[in-house]
């Protein structure tokens, strides 16, 4: 009896989940191997073209200088992006863990940059990082010459080749409040007694922190470097909102777009997707695998 | 509002002092009513929240002031206590007959009782008292003959057999819904039974066609799959749910019993939407306002016009009658729960486009001021399908501006066809374009859609057989003789013409602030060495010399670079694959275009074409090199042409006439070719382009527009048009394929970020080699 209703109890879950398991079936993977064939035929144009093409457009795409702009491009954002909001995500977390006044206050204050969508912080950061000169003069560089701060106005994304580290800014201004969640939930996890100890044994707070909180803490270091790592590697909301599609600021994701869409090669943009798609995996698969090893285990 | 009422009878009385009276049914010449005449009728309505409640009010105190009698109205206000309390009241004051609408028709008996019970008469108004012997008269409209009148409609437009029927009723918790369905089923059972109609959404109703005469039970069997519970949505959703589940053969010329004018709207929208619905006949009853102006407009068919002042009416003939002593006119009578109760149903009329004008308008029922279209009601086919979808990218602007007022002319011109307008909001068309390219794909094309004339849509689209020639019109419409020798080959692909173009835009303008230039004495330069050297004294003179914006605005000075170092005949040799891209003349554009780069601005990346221009017309850098769009953004900002901003050619270019164009094309398997033929007729017409063209800003493809209804620099414009060399732009569209261009775009980012010409020119070749004509 227990047995024919546990039987039942799984049928109907099976027949619950069952349309949004078809769902994903073809909507994500049935698209994810449609883009892969597509990745690999010589479609150009806007008829659909499946000619077997093997690995050529990925071939091509290694020796193409645009996609070299765009790997470029990719890791200075990464770089930048990552570790700028981590640090500052720290930083921040360890600020309000002093338990100061106002935490609440500070703490939303540092989050609400993330309930923003990119579009709307590219426009705003579009504006603040305005590099024109002379009398058009405005944002950042205005208030640098207000405050005599003449040396730090800069050219902003239109410095050549590091242009793109100057989007990382907006970037980190959105995300590091989130970081800072991240470190906070840390950061309280950790008992009070080791840091008690830890004075006792007549340790600075500086090698509290170095010692303690920071190895303490890597587990929560790691999901924010992967979940900022993926987020950077998709990037392309952020820089068309504030630079448009300009080719130094030129990003896997945004090549893709304008080869699919504006150059109509189909080929050549599923493989940058495909490539995008691998990229993310490499970043994202260990780390599921890993987080559902330590919950099973737990 | 007791108050208020009182006042105005009172005011009434005075100025009707003087009028005839004949109440007391004597034999005696009229007397003279005294100014303090005891109240006579007492008249007791649901609410003043509906509009239907305070006409009645109105009604009903001009038509006793005009019979000569004292009234006075109370308002229950949705409450039934209340409603007791007013007729309380009016006994008091002394009425002799009550005309109540009881709120509730159970709970008024009581008041009822106490009106008999002071010997007062009581007329039941519009609902029915019900359990009591308290009610002398019963005032309504006969909902018998209402369904009986929407049913005999269906009937006789009905022909043939077969005709699919869908049933609708009201709520079953209403009593009135079953007299309307019995109605109706009288009239249409014995044409179900012989096969004229076959019901098509009740299986109750399809088990019971046999059967003339239903039970109360039977239809509420029928009613519980019909109901609309008198609701909009619930009428708009069985209606859909109805469709979804019927098969198209059960759909085409459809007749609809819709129980009152409200569901009848949301089913009429429900149907009116489904593709496989030809054509339907839908009733209604009650003749709002919304539901006339859908008969004017063939969206819904009759309505049951129960004209609440022939209710007053008949309501005070049956008050005068029991004043006068006598007993009113009985032809019938109701049932309510203890007597059958006297009446004389009121008179209901059908009201379709025939005589909508004489039973709504004419009589006073609706004003004609509230409706649209009474004129020419019924002179176009009601259920007229045909139209035809435009796709856009123009949806701000001058640009949308235009295009609604050259839809208004194609209205005018072919008021059958409905213009659906699918713009696509922006990047310039770029997200346009993706949509256009998965509805091509999923074979879902628009009947004509907006392009770039040139190779943007013949590289695109007839190479993947989705446009169709356009060749027969333009031989038909004469075009070929108004429109410029030079662009007819532009816009063409092995003989064939692709596309109607609207406007014309021109690309090789350079702008100038005129101050700038007089005040550092340099002359608009014509070469493009005049121009080098003009700019070098600008720069030597502090002045920026060239406003540049991102990265297509540096596409659009290549371009104008390359044809003012080449010549037109090189130029279009490029695009054919007859100039070689590899050679030195190519090089030699290159080293000019170089050459101009080297004096913009050097924030040009982070500015957008509007920011450049500007730039110029502020006086804040000497040339800018945009399209004549500009033009249209310098008139914006308030500018004055020849004094704020001049414009030449781009230096080199002089003769020559750089063109784009927005283009509609024909979509090979539209969905309606002839609405798009017609569209496109229009779009090529004098009279559209000269409706387009001023407002977005632009000049007519055609040369023989009337000059006057543009501004100074557009007819310098369409002068240089009739009369230049016309070649093709590559930024926008005309000369290269979507591929070729993403590739030259391409090779200019990289070029801008390592400066490299050598990298560059190859680039370029290699560019028309992969996507060009180049082998």
């Amino acid at each position: 009896m227990m047995k024919m209703l546990r039987d039942k109890d799984r049928y109907l879950s099976v027949i619950l989940i069952s349309p949004s398991i078809l769902a994903v079936l073809i909507f994500i993977y049935g698209f994810i191997a449609w883009s892969m064939r597509v990745s690999l035929s010589k479609w150009k144009g806007l008829t659909a073209d499946y000619t077997w093409n093997g690995l050529n457009n990925y071939i091509n795409l290694f020796s193409d200088p645009r996609f070299h702009v765009d790997i470029r491009n990719t890791l200075i954002f990464t770089g930048v992006f990552v570790i700028g909001s981590i640090l500052l995500g720290f930083f921040l977390a360890v600020f309000l863990d002093q338990g100061l006044k106002g935490e609440g206050f500070f703490r939303s204050l540092f989050i609400f940059p993330m309930a923003i969508s990119y579009i709307v912080t590219g426009v705003i950061w579009r504006w603040l990082m305005n590099p024109a000169l002379g009398s058009r003069t405005s944002g950042f560089n205005l208030l640098f010459s207000y405050l005599h701060l003449d040396f730090l106005k800069n050219a902003w994304h239109t410095t050549p080749n590091w242009g793109i580290a100057a989007i990382a800014l907006a970037a980190i201004w959105q995300m590091s409040g989130y970081t800072m969640a991240l470190y906070l939930a840390g950061l309280r996890a950790i008992p009070g007694e080791l840091r008690e100890a830890a004075q006792i044994d007549g340790a600075t707070e500086l090698q509290i922190y170095r010692y303690i909180m920071v190895p303490l803490l890597s587990p929560v270091t790691l999901s924010a470097l992967i979940i900022l790592g993926h987020m950077s590697l998709k990037v392309f909301d952020l820089i068309v909102a504030i630079a448009g599609k300009q080719l130094p600021l030129d990003v896997p994701a945004i090549y893709m777009w304008q080869t699919t869409f504006d150059g109509l090669f189909y080929g050549r943009g599923a493989a940058i997707g495909i490539l995008l798609l691998l990229s993310v995996a490499v970043l994202i698969i260990p780390y599921i695998r890993y987080t559902l090893k330590t919950e099973t285990e737990q | 509002m007791f108050k208020k009422s009182s006042l105005y009878v009172l005011m009434a009385v005075l100025f009707i002092a003087a009028a005839i009276l004949s109440a007391c049914g004597g034999a005696a010449p009229a007397t003279q009513a005294p100014a303090t005449s005891k109240l006579a009728v007492g008249i007791v309505l649901p609410t003043k929240d509906e509009p239907r409640w305070i006409q009645d009010e109105t009604r009903f105190k001009d038509a006793l002031t005009a019979a000569g009698y004292d009234a006075e109205i109370l308002f229950s206000q949705g409450d039934s206590a209340k409603e007791k309390a007013n007729v309380e009241a009016l006994i008091t004051k002394g009425v002799k007959v009550l005309i109540i609408c009881p709120q509730d028709g159970a709970a008024a008996a009581a008041a009822a009782d106490a009106a008999r019970a002071a010997g007062v008469k009581v007329i039941s108004y519009d609902r029915l008292i019900r359990d009591t012997d308290a009610v002398d008269y019963y005032v309504t409209f006969d909902s018998v003959a209402v369904g009986a009148a929407q049913a005999q409609y269906l009937v006789d437009k009905a022909s043939g057999t077969a005709n699919p029927l869908y049933l609708y009723a009201g709520a079953a918790s209403d009593n009135n819904a079953f007299l309307f369905f019995e109605g109706a089923w009288n009239v249409l059972q014995p044409k179900i039974a012989d096969g004229t109609f076959v019901i098509k959404n009740s299986s109750e109703a399809v088990a019971l066609q046999s059967k003339a005469t239903l039970t109360r039970d039977e239809m509420g069997k029928i009613l519980g799959q019909v109901t609309t519970n008198w609701d909009f949505n619930t009428a708009k959703n069985l209606a859909e749910s109805n469709l979804t589940a019927a098969a198209a053969a059960d759909k085409g010329n459809v007749f609809i019993l819709a129980p009152n004018d409200g569901t009848a709207r949301a089913i009429a929208d429900a149907f009116g939407a489904d593709k496989d619905v030809k054509s339907f006949v839908v009733t209604g009853q009650d003749a709002e306002k919304a539901s006339v102006q859908y008969i004017i407009d063939g969206k819904q068919s009759m309505t049951v016009l129960k004209d609440v002042r022939t209710l007053v009416k008949d309501a005070i003939t049956a008050a005068v009658a029991y004043l006068e002593g006598k007993t009113p006119e009985q032809t019938n009578t109701y049932n309510n729960g203890k007597i059958d109760v006297p009446a004389k149903p009121s008179e209901v009329v059908a009201v379709d486009q025939a005589n909508l004008k004489a039973a709504v308008i004419d009589s006073g029922y609706w004003p004609a001021s509230d409706f649209t279209g009474l004129d020419t009601m019924g002179a176009a086919p009601a259920p007229a399908k045909s139209q035809v979808e435009v796709f856009s990218w123009w949806t701000g602007g001058g640009e949308a501006a235009g295009l609604d007022a050259m839809i208004k002319v194609f209205a005018a011109k072919s008021p059958e066809i409905e213009f659906i307008n699918s713009a696509v909001a922006g990047g310039a068309g770029t997200n346009a374009r993706a949509v256009l390219a998965s509805r091509l794909q999923a074979g879902d094309p628009p009947d004509s859609w907006q392009g770039h004339a040139g190779q943007e849509l013949i590289g695109t689209y007839v190479a993947g057989k989705q446009i169709e020639p356009l060749n027969d019109l333009y031989t038909a419409q004469g075009w070929l003789d108004v429109m410029p020798k030079t662009l007819i080959p532009l816009i063409s692909d092995g003989g064939n013409i692709y596309s109607v173009p609207v406007n014309i835009h021109r690309a090789n303008v350079l702008w100038y602030n005129p101050k700038v230039l007089t005040d550092n004495g340099v002359a608009v330069p014509t070469t493009v060495e005049e121009w080098l050297t003009a700019m070098e004294t600008l720069k030597g003179k502090g002045v920026q010399p060239l406003a540049l914006g991102e990265q297509w605005t540096k596409m659009h000075l290549l371009e104008t670079v390359l044809l003012g170092t080449l010549g037109a005949e090189k130029y279009n040799g490029l695009w054919d694959g007859s100039t070689d891209w590899a050679g030195a003349d190519v090089k030699a554009a290159l080293d000019n275009y170089v050459k101009v780069l080297s004096y913009a601005n050097t924030d040009s990346a982070s500015l957008s074409w509007q920011d450049a221009a500007q730039l110029v017309v502020n006086g804040d850098a000497a040339f800018n090199v945009m399209g004549d769009w500009a033009e249209g953004y310098f008139r914006e900002l308030g500018k004055t042409p020849n004094t704020d901003y001049g414009w030449a050619p781009v230096p080199g270019t002089v003769g020559v006439f750089q063109f784009l164009s927005d283009s509609f094309v024909l979509a090979v398997g539209a969905p309606h070719p002839e609405a798009a033929t017609a569209w496109l007729t229009i779009a090529g017409s004098k009279e559209g382009q000269e409706a387009f063209n001023p407002v977005k800003g632009s000049i007519c493809a055609r040369t023989d527009c009337d000059k006057t209804l543009f501004g100074v620099y557009l007819q310098s414009a369409m002068d240089d048009w009739a009369s230049n060399t016309v070649v093709g732009s590559l930024t926008h569209g005309v000369v290269a394929n979507d591929s070729w261009k993403s590739e030259i775009d391409t090779a200019l980012g990289l070029f801008i970020a390592d400066s490299n010409v050598e990298t560059f020119q190859g680039a370029l070749a290699a560019a028309c080699k992969n996507s060009g004509p180049c082998k």
